[in-house]
């Protein structure tokens, strides 16, 4: 650092000459100083020196110390504090939160209340602010206030002007309350004006659909905790990514993607095993389910729960009645095994519309790994200079996992690229033991330098005409890409990817700590399969078993919808989501939401089971009516219009369909808010609401929030200091002692 | 040896010892000091590319906003990232926090005994202007003033005002330069509307 300040002075001559003096005068001084202060003397100093130096630390330390155990303290206990106008020592407690859950579960829809108690431990007003994760599909389409006895029914608005609602009552001093998404899988709600010792109570209904894999059914509630530590997730990284490129606030959601295929990935977006060791918030839990079918048994891996039946319905409750929001609630129920459900439709008239939601389990999934001749395994990994660190770390790990995971029917190869492209077989090999401990050391000897130069790489993984190869029949072909995504000709790749992906399968895993998420995602959806993001260490081993154990045996592949009326197919473009049908895997079923014109009443979905062309033709008529498929259907639209943007449609008119589809039906969504607010002011006008001055940007009881380790910040100059006027006293006194030594000596 | 040639010598070494942690701390204070006018130039020269200007061209940061206390009369000019690199320099801002001037929590860390010493006079409703490398003008109000354990601090993720935090370690007058203990001057951005009238300061 030094040697470069000096290099750049010698283009800036007017402070060359005090710099270079002062340079000279300091390493010429370490220099000579470091020879003559022997390690003897040195251990002497710092024995005589550090004593008043600690004791100086631990005075200056001891109230602070204080201090920050009165946070810890606080915390502990489960609420949020903030100093007060910077009056060190005063701090104010956070309205206190309890949460009551109901759910209703029918169908493949579940219905969820969440009622929220706020109440205000402190003498001066306050706004309360919560943060909550709900499940990533969640459509939240209901806000009720209860203050005291009256109700307010919530409404829904374009954000902006909800946000400016609430502000304008909260200065009123009227009470109001403000759900707003922050992410698709997580919400906001403010409530402002609670009284010094009052009680809000704000509800919250949302739904969610079920998952159903393996034949079994599960639901999860994300509890209101704080994960103590959470990577920086897809969606967050790829905002900032976004804003960075567009300098836009309008960025897509990604979340959602693809969601129609992939039940399993809802459990993997909020991190559940790093919980906080402060007991979070009381939550209460109450399920009334009504599956329809026989079951064979109803469990909660993370709670024990209560099961009552009665004429086919259960309800459910927690053993403990309350437990602290500390870890996520997840129910499975199963059905009887011959009993197990192939197809299931629901539907909805609303506003004269047809809406249906279809569940349709393709054939014997459990036959499909067999009849798959070999897989291919493509892994690249990028060792370029950007990799350096943990991320190359990381990525080893992952890679090495990976490869122990194969089976002997598998075929695989490593390419690695940097400035340049290499791999370590020229073809894919069978993944036999010694091909696999070659794979294992060539891992280990990967290092993170040179450019990145993604093109080869990706060229050499999808090499041409890669699916006109009659021989391999039954052939499932998969490149798993790991990459921090730091490439500069992304439209090119994309391009590459388009032409040449056959029937090949592009999977990419984000590494490190802020990997291009919006490229990798894009570069996924162009190579038809999925992005894995793994942000910390601690990840590698459940993500990387996640991904490999889903796309381990391919049941449906290119599917595609046909719509029917009567015998015949109709033109007309019917609006049904997932817009973009992923591949099915063992033990997933396809699920579809549409709207469904007058006329359409049949659905012919066509797709590849391995080499072999395969079709269904299913009856929209009839199926059992439920409440929400509307909903859930414009949630679907809502989260596939978000998308479209990655694919260049234009962002001002999705936002506009996004809050039209959103405001009809009655949706929180990026752009729209729920905002309930009191008619009659409650606050006196004289009292000042606490939020208003004492903002609360750390939340560090339960808001999703990113640990941060802040850089130290004392730089040993005060050391140097102290140290050099202590030498500075002894000095005097030896050259004292040696002056009167000497006087000593000649009288 | 006489006791008197020994002490002689001990005094000898004593003084240099001396003179070298003078010139140590000296080196650490003049390197933040005479950075901060040398990076000047870069700083301009970003304003008026509007683009990162190295300082130097092999330089591993480079100038990402300036900030000024008007009350305190404060003024440094911040450098991209918040590690040993660019903190002898300058604040440094933490590059995994949105950038100043950006909606979402942005942070500055410098040393509490160089560049932010004046965190230690800096009270609530203290005005922070921050430019951005466009030239454009942020206005931020101070709204709390805390302590935090370096090791039990959280920013939300889910903020979306503007928010910028500027942090240093605390107690600032502890001679240990290790600690866990951090000040935290958390300011939001003023409505834009209120801004001109500030400008003025």
């Amino acid at each position: 650092m030094k040697s470069q300040l000096t290099n750049y002075l010698n283009q800036h001559s007017h402070a060359v000459i005090l710099f270079r003096c002062f340079d000279a005068i300091t390493t010429l001084m370490v220099a000579v100083l470091v020879v003559l202060s022997g390690i003897a003397l040195m251990s002497l100093l710092v024995m005589m020196f550090s004593q008043p130096v600690q004791a100086a630390v631990s005075e200056q330390g001891e109230p602070v110390q204080n201090l920050s155990q009165v946070r810890l303290e606080q915390s502990r206990q489960g609420s949020l504090m903030f100093a007060q106008e910077g009056e060190q020592g005063v701090y104010a407690l956070a309205p206190v939160v309890k949460t009551d859950v109901s759910m209703d579960i029918a169908g493949m829809l579940a219905h969820v209340k969440v009622e929220q108690q706020f109440s205000n431990p402190t003498a001066q007003w306050q706004e309360g602010i919560y943060v909550f994760p709900l499940p990533d599909d969640s459509a939240v389409d209901r806000l009720r206030m209860k203050i005291g006895e009256r109700i307010i029914e919530g409404k829904i608005k374009e954000k902006g002007q909800a946000r400016q609602q609430y502000e304008k009552a909260k200065r009123a001093g009227k009470k109001a309350a403000l759900i707003e998404q922050q992410r698709p899988n997580m919400f906001t709600n403010s409530v402002a004006n609670i009284g010094p010792g009052e009680s809000i109570t704000v509800t919250i209904h949302y739904q969610q659909r079920l998952a159903y894999v393996d034949g079994e059914f599960s639901l999860r509630f994300p509890m209101i905790i704080n994960p103590r530590y959470t990577p920086a997730s897809n969606e967050s990284l790829a905002r900032a990514m976004n804003e960075d490129m567009s300098q836009s606030n309008e960025t897509p959601d990604f979340s959602q993607q693809g969601w129609g295929g992939v039940l399993a990935r809802s459990d993997t977006s909020v991190s559940m095993n790093a919980y906080a060791d402060v007991p979070a918030s009381p939550v209460t839990i109450n399920i009334k389910l009504d599956a329809g079918l026989p079951l064979t048994s109803i469990s909660s891996p993370y709670h024990t729960i209560v099961t009552q039946e009665n004429e086919g319905k259960h309800t459910i409750r927690l053993t403990k009645g309350v437990v602290p929001g500390d870890r996520d609630f997840v129910l499975r129920w199963r059905p009887e095994l011959n009993k197990a459900p192939q197809a299931a439709l629901f539907s909805e008239i609303r506003d004269e519309q047809k809406y249906a939601l279809l569940m349709f389990m393709p054939p014997h999934p459990q036959h499909v790994r067999n009849n798959i001749a070999s897989r291919e395994l493509i892994f690249v990994i990028d060792t370029s200079g950007s990799m350096g660190g943990a991320s190359i770390r990381q990525a080893r790990q992952a890679l090495q996992l990976a490869i122990k995971k194969l089976t002997p029917h598998d075929r695989f190869n490593i390419i690695q690229f940097n400035s340049y492209t290499s791999q370590l077989y020229p073809k894919a090999v069978k993944a036999n033991t010694r091909h696999i401990n070659r794979a294992l050391r060539y891992i280990g000897s990967l290092h993170a330098r040179g450019g990145t130069e993604m093109m080869g790489a990706l060229q050499a993984a999808l090499p041409l005409g890669n699916h006109a190869d009659p021989n391999k029949e039954n052939h499932v072909r998969q490149v798993v890409f790991m990459t921090d995504g730091s490439v500069s000709n992304e439209s090119q790749l994309f391009g590459l990817i388009k032409n040449r992906l056959g029937h090949s399968r592009l999977f990419t895993i984000g590494i490190g700590s802020a990997p291009n998420s919006h490229f990798m995602h894009k570069a996924a959806r162009y190579g038809r399969g999925t992005y894995t993001y793994i942000g910390a260490p601690s990840e590698v081993q459940e993500k990387v078993q996640t991904l490999f154990k889903r796309i381990e045996a391919p049941v449906l592949t290119d599917i595609k919808l046909e719509w029917m009326s009567g015998s015949r197919f109709v033109d007309t473009t019917v609006e049904s989501y997932p817009s973009r049908m992923s591949d099915l895997y063992a033990g997933e079923p396809l699920i579809v939401s549409m709207r469904l014109p007058e006329k359409v009443d049949g659905l012919r979905i066509k797709g590849m089971i391995n080499t072999h062309e395969w079709q269904r033709t299913l009856k929209l008529t009839g199926g059992a009516e439920k409440a929400g498929v509307a909903k859930r259907w414009a949630r679907q639209r809502i989260a596939s219009l978000l998308e479209s943007v990655l694919d260049g449609a234009d962002r001002k008119s999705v936002r506009q369909a996004v809050i039209k589809t959103a405001l009809n039906h009655h949706l929180v969504s990026k752009y729209t808010s729920l905002v309930a607010v009191d008619v009659t002011p409650s606050r006196p006008v004289d009292k000042t609401l606490s939020t208003s001055k004492v903002k609360t940007p750390l939340p560090a009881g339960s808001d999703k929030t990113k640990m941060l380790g802040l850089p130290k910040t004392a730089t040993p100059a005060r050391v140097h200091f102290m140290l050099a006027l202590v030498c500075l006293v002894f000095a005097m006194f030896s050259l004292m002692f040696s002056r009167r030594a000497r006087w000593m000596r000649v009288r | 040896m006489t006791r008197q040639k020994m002490a002689r010598v001990l005094a000898v070494i004593l003084l240099c010892f001396s003179a070298w942690q003078f010139s140590s701390a000296a080196l650490i204070q003049g390197k933040a000091v005479l950075a901060q006018h040398l990076l000047q130039h870069a700083w301009s020269s970003t304003l008026a590319r509007k683009q990162p200007v190295k300082p130097w061209p092999w330089a591993d940061t480079w100038p990402v906003a300036r900030i000024k206390v008007p009350r305190l009369s404060e003024e440094a000019i911040v450098l991209a990232g918040a590690k040993g690199n660019s903190l002898a320099f300058a604040p440094g801002h933490m590059s995994q926090t949105v950038s100043p001037g950006r909606h979402g929590v942005s942070i500055i860390s410098a040393h509490r005994d160089t560049h932010f010493s004046f965190l230690e006079k800096i009270q609530v409703n203290d005005k922070v202007i921050v430019t951005d490398p466009n030239g454009m003008n942020h206005v931020y109000e101070v709204t709390q003033l805390q302590i935090v354990d370096e090791r039990n601090f959280h920013i939300s993720e889910t903020i979306s005002r503007q928010v910028l935090m500027l942090t240093t370690c605390y107690p600032f007058d502890a001679i240990n330069p290790g600690g866990h203990l951090r000040y935290i001057v958390t300011t939001e951005a003023l409505p834009r509307g209120e801004i001109s009238g500030v400008r003025a300061l």
